[in-house]
């Protein structure tokens, strides 16, 4: 559970503003979805 | 590729500078035959007869900007210049990215010694290990015409002590903390053997694992999010609809994430969810995935690495499946373990 350190479970709880590439504010949820397969060059989904 | 229009699809129509892909989105509240009373977007049914049914009313269309060669190829397809594309190397995190090459800062060209043997040494290295007429016409404008291209500082040069310089610096740095990277060791429990089915897995014998580097998740998210590429992220779940003719009913389609139940359920619950005090910005769900696969290096030899990669799925997986689109961000590196042998108790 490396990953999912303090700063990380704050944002998921209350988001985090981020500036996005067309200059808007906005408040992201990180939320993680799990898809398992192998080779992810042959996405389907 | 369902989403598609047809007759867009000719490369004859690609003399415009930017092909839109999607149909246009028609602000009228209409009632999407799935959702009952919850007012949604719609648009238009495209030649397919797809159409999105938005359930809150989307800020931003990605697809708007994506031409058509980025998602698929054909030898007669224009290609156009898009500002998303990504150096390989900013899968390792932001600072990174900056290639020697680009950067004004002199210290920047560590571990060489100046611009001209950098430049040098990332032409060999770069591109193709096959050197054609391609990799040449590089050697000519990238190297030696290079504007601080030097040739007094290839005096005394010797290929083999650059690439010792090289080795050196790999091995004292690693993976550079200021890109966010860290080191850090990892517990594991270990099977237990002759243990009975009841003993605690506390009592199992621990294993420490070092050397794992790792970067936190914030940093990688943010940096996503502010990169050029952040332009292709659908930030707005819809439901896709195929309708083959007026008189019938609307047949659901799901080919992404951002157009699946899971992201929908998602967005609602953070759309219904207290607002943070004094916050009126929107709120996006930042869909990430991580993957995890061990991988060779090198074609001969024992070189290897097992990433473990995140992956957004706001993104296109046409965009996402590209390698060349590098949208695969580094989060860890596994260690492979080889002392395993001498806990065994």
């Amino acid at each position: 559970m490396l990953l999912l350190d303090p700063a990380f479970m704050h944002a998921y709880e209350h988001g985090i503003v981020i500036q996005f590439a067309d200059g808007i504010l906005r408040r992201i949820f990180p939320r993680l979805f799990t898809y398992s397969a192998d080779y992810p060059e042959k996405y389907v989904i | 590729m369902p989403e598609y229009p047809r007759e867009e699809m000719q490369p004859t129509q690609l003399n415009e500078s930017q092909w839109s892909p999607s149909p246009s989105l028609s602000m009228s509240s209409a009632v999407s035959a799935a959702d009952g009373a919850m007012p949604t977007f719609d648009t238009e049914p495209d030649e397919f007869g797809l159409f999105r049914s938005y359930i809150s009313c989307p800020t931003f269309e990605p697809d708007e900007e994506i031409p058509l060669d980025s998602i698929c190829d054909s030898e007669g397809f224009a290609v156009v210049k898009v500002n998303f594309t990504k150096d390989w190397s900013s899968v390792f995190g932001p600072r990174s990215s900056k290639s020697p090459v680009e950067s004004a800062n002199p210290n920047s060209f560590a571990p060489f010694l100046g611009a001209t043997v950098s430049r040098l040494m990332s032409w060999v290295y770069g591109g193709s290990n096959m050197k054609s007429v391609t990799e040449l016409d590089k050697l000519v404008n990238d190297v030696i015409l290079a504007d601080d291209f030097d040739r007094v500082h290839l005096k005394g040069f010797s290929a083999a002590w650059e690439l010792k310089r090289l080795d050196e610096y790999e091995q004292h740095t690693k993976f550079p903390s200021k890109d966010g990277w860290k080191e850090t060791s990892v517990k594991i429990r270990l099977p237990a053997e002759k243990a009975h089915l009841s003993t605690s897995e506390e009592k199992t014998p621990e294993f420490e694992v070092n050397g794992v580097f790792y970067r936190p998740l914030i940093g990688v998210i943010i940096s996503a999010f502010q990169e050029a590429a952040a332009e292709t992220f659908h930030i707005t779940p819809f439901r896709l609809f195929w309708q083959r003719s007026k008189d019938e009913p609307a047949e659901r389609v799901i080919s992404e994430l951002y157009n699946s139940d899971a992201m929908i359920a998602e967005h609602q619950k953070i759309q219904v969810q207290p607002r943070e005090p004094g916050c009126t910005l929107e709120t996006v769900v930042g869909a990430i995935m991580l993957w995890s696969d061990s991988t060779h290096l090198t074609t001969f030899g024992t070189a290897s690495l097992w990433p473990i990669y995140a992956y957004f799925r706001n993104q296109s997986k046409y965009i996402r499946g590209k390698p060349t689109s590098f949208a695969a961000h580094h989060i860890a590196y596994i260690p492979s373990v080889s002392n395993i042998q001498d806990l065994s108790i």
